[in-house]
């Protein structure tokens, strides 16, 4: 596909829990089978987007390598890969002035709508610098009690 | 009582004071008749003893003519100088004026005084002519004195001492003086030697005549005297004296007549003194007996006034008296029954505790005091009754709605009976039925027992069936469990498949990446990864679909397994059951015998259940015909009890009009 413009983007879809989201496949470095792995850099998808409580299950759980600039790994377990394909920037809607705050802070910055179903779609860059502020608020907390 | 009822039916039409007034009148009437009749007797009786009392005057003038007239006719007849007899006639005519009206002498008298006026006509005729001449007259005398006797009612006085007084007075003395005087003129004659033939005869006539009315007059005067003895005193010594001269004049009368005349004038002297002491005798009994009589007769006037004052005033005071008791009578009796009345026109009123207050010891007062207790017994009752109508009134009350209930309740028992008759007439054509059908099932069971018998066989050919299809089950069974078994392994196969398909597809995802973040150096690259990415999907996809084919193939498959061992167990469960049923086919034939047997009694007790259900029905046609009846009973009392209340109610509000509380009244 020709795109001198940037006006496509390459997105890679997968759900969660029954919902389905989009990620640009530049974040993602590579893909491997989740077997059971217990590192403290990998995080559950559905932890890091603030399902809550809900108990959600994944039926192919994938362990999905984020692209990082920092040496620091990011790995996030997924579930349910189901497409890499292109979408128009101009297919893709931001979400209402009400709810953006909210949204960005949990790494959602848009919506996109395929064969009449939503899907959302997640900046892992975002969702990480989110994950890097709180722990080192936590830091300072902690270091500030000692 | 027949008498009665007309008085009873006139004084039923008069009130009491009325009654009392006509009885009073009718009760005055035959008093006042009494004492009239009574009065007018005495009265009679005195006017009677008054008319002897005249007679008696009467003889008094007549006894002087008498005397006088004797006198004359001695004189004349002897030649003497006779005395005038005037101031006798006088004495006579005065009597005569005064009384001769009332005892019818006028007409007598004038003959009497026209005979001796004769007498002084006669001169020179013979002594003879003359002494018949004075005779005449003196017997014209005599009986003028019987006539007086008897106009004046001498002859019939009652009284025995009066009555022979007036008879010596009138017929014997007047007589006796006359035959005195005439044997006075014989023995003259005699004595004169100038007798006629006769006179001795006369003579002794004469003296017989003398004893028997000497005799006669004794007897009266002793019948007198007896009956009076106060006239004894009176009369006694005169008319003894009498008999005395008029003997010692017989005595020388009949001694001269027997002895030869003539005799000497001495002895004429003597016996014309003799026959002068006892005509004077005679006459001195009469002038004793006239007044003798006259007292009698003026007492017995008096006697008889005295009588009629008292029985007048007797009469009167019982005319007075009966007066006073009767408006006595009339007045206790009116306030007898006013007071009874008034109370009872307050007991009629309702006041019961009226009373009569003063209670006389008559009839009404017994009336009074039965009325009283009646009342206490009427206020004693109507309490009890009052009481009596309150508990009826409640007890009519709640018997009314027992009624009530009871009719309810009969009329739900009666449709019940109906209900149950009818059922019971079903109940027995069913019986009926039941007993047409009761032989039937004696057939029925006979064949039931033999259709058993064979059934027994039937099922030990199925035992023999069931155990070849258990053999037969079994194998299948195992094939089934080998068949399950390669299916498990299939699966896994296709889980492998799947694995690798998964692999495969990510590889084709990290492949699709790097030929992102290659660029267009990638691209071609990126549509192989894209097609191996689609055909690992289409591995996924067929796995999936062979999983689920193998899914529902293990899912059969174990479906069947639990469907053959549910059969095994069936079978094997058939083939116990069926000789469980062997053995129950066994009993049942037992039982089918015994069922035949009992079905037989049936039958015969369905007939003498029809027959008992029959007379059931019949008694409850019975029953529902009395309930029926009891209901109309029950509807009548019902109304009996709604009227017995009504009339509990009026009688409830009549014992209210009764005052019975003293102290309330008061």
């Amino acid at each position: 596909m020709n795109d001198p413009c940037g006006i496509y983007l390459n997105l890679f879809l997968f759900s969660v829990g029954g919902v389905h989201f989009a990620v640009d496949a530049e974040q993602a470095l590579g893909m491997t089978p989740y077997a059971g792995e217990t590192e403290e850099d990998l995080f559950w998808f559905h932890e890091e987007l603030g399902f809550g409580n809900r108990a959600v299950t994944y039926r192919t759980p994938t362990i999905v390598t984020i692209r990082m600039p920092e040496s620091r790994p990011y790995r996030v377990i997924i579930d349910s890969l189901e497409d890499i394909s292109e979408f128009s920037r101009h297919d893709i809607r931001l979400f209402p002035d009400l709810l953006e705050p909210r949204t960005l802070r949990n790494g959602m910055w848009g919506i996109l709508v395929k064969d009449d179903r939503m899907i959302l779609l997640v900046d892992f860059k975002r969702l990480l610098r989110g994950r890097t502020a709180v722990a080192a608020l936590g830091e300072v907390a902690k270091h500030e009690n000692m | 009582m027949k008498i009665c009822d007309l008085a009873i039916w006139l004084m039923h039409r008069l009130t009491y004071s009325r009654k009392m007034l006509v009885a009073g009148f009718f009760f005055c009437i035959p008093i006042l008749l009494l004492a009239y009749f009574l009065v007018t007797n005495i009265r009679e009786q005195v006017e009677f003893a008054a008319k002897e009392r005249a007679g008696v005057r009467y003889v008094t003038p007549l006894r002087n003519v008498l005397s006088s007239l004797l006198d004359q006719r001695r004189e004349s007849v002897l030649g003497e100088k006779s005395l005038s007899s005037g101031k006798v006639l006088g004495e006579l005519d005065r009597i005569d004026a005064r009384l001769g009206g009332e005892l019818a002498t006028g007409e007598f008298v004038r003959t009497f005084k026209a005979r001796l006026g004769e007498i002084p006509n006669l001169h020179g005729v013979s002594a003879r002519k003359i002494f018949d001449a004075h005779t005449a007259g003196v017997n014209d005398l005599l009986d003028l004195v019987v006539l007086v006797a008897d106009n004046s009612n001498l002859t019939l006085d009652p009284d025995i001492d009066s009555y022979y007084l007036m008879d010596t007075l009138t017929t014997k003395l007047p007589p006796l003086a006359d035959a005195l005087a005439r044997i006075d003129l014989i023995a003259s004659r005699l004595m004169s030697n100038s007798s006629s033939v006769g006179d001795r005869t006369d003579l002794i006539v004469l003296a017989g005549q003398v004893r028997t009315l000497v005799d006669a007059a004794d007897k009266n005067i002793r019948v007198a005297c007896a009956k009076n003895p106060a006239l004894s005193r009176i009369l006694q010594k005169p008319f003894q004296e009498m008999d005395a001269s008029v003997a010692a004049f017989l005595k020388e009368t009949t001694s001269y007549s027997v002895a030869k005349p003539p005799l000497g004038p001495l002895s004429q002297n003597v016996m014309s003194k003799d026959a002068n002491v006892a005509g004077e005798a005679v006459f001195k009994a009469v002038d004793i007996i006239l007044p003798a009589l006259d007292g009698l007769l003026a007492e017995r006037i008096h006697t008889f006034r005295t009588r009629m004052c008292l029985y007048m005033s007797l009469s009167f005071l019982a005319f007075v008296l009966g007066v006073y008791l009767n408006i006595g009578c009339f007045l206790s009796v009116r306030e007898g029954i006013a007071s009874i009345r008034d109370v009872a026109t307050r007991v009629a009123n309702g006041d019961l505790t009226a009373e009569a207050s003063e209670l006389s010891r008559d009839e009404l007062g017994e009336m009074a005091l039965i009325f009283n207790v009646m009342t206490e017994n009427l206020r004693a009752i109507i309490i009890t009754l009052s009481g009596v109508t309150e508990k009826v009134y409640s007890f009519a009350g709640q018997l009314s709605a027992s009624v009530d209930q009871q009719a309810g309740f009969s009329s739900q028992l009666s449709s019940s009976v109906t209900e149950i008759s009818t059922t019971m007439e079903e109940f027995s054509s069913t019986a009926s039925q039941i007993a047409n059908h009761s032989h039937g099932v004696v057939d029925i069971a006979e064949r039931t027992l033999q259709g058993t018998k064979d059934g027994a066989a039937g099922v030990e050919t199925l035992a023999m069936k069931m155990s070849d299809i258990s053999s037969d089950n079994e194998a299948s069974l195992r094939e089934i469990m080998a068949l399950g078994r390669k299916s498990k392994e299939i699966t896994r196969i296709m889980e492998i498949i799947g694995t690798i398909a998964n692999q495969t597809k990510l590889i084709a995802f990290n492949a699709a990446l790097e030929a992102a973040s290659a660029g267009e150096a990638g691209k071609r690259f990126g549509v192989v990864a894209v097609e191996i990415r689609r055909l690992a999907d289409s591995v996924v996809e067929s796995t999936s679909q062979t999983e689920g084919k193998i899914t529902e193939i293990m899912d059969a498959v174990n479906r069947l397994v639990i469907t053959s061992e549910k059969g095994s167990n069936g079978i094997r469960e058939g083939l116990d059951y069926s000789g469980q049923t062997m053995e129950m086919l066994c009993n049942v034939v037992d039982g089918a015998a015994e069922t035949s047997e009992s079905a037989k009694q049936i039958s015969l007790s369905t007939q003498q259940q029809q027959i008992a259900s029959s007379q059931v029905v019949f008694a409850l046609r019975d029953i529902q015909e009395g309930t029926r009846s009891s209901s109309e009973s029950i509807r009548q009392i019902n109304g009996i009890s709604k009227e017995l209340m009504v009339m509990s109610g009026d009688l409830k509000a009549l014992m209210g009009r009764f005052s019975l509380d003293v102290a309330s009244n008061i």
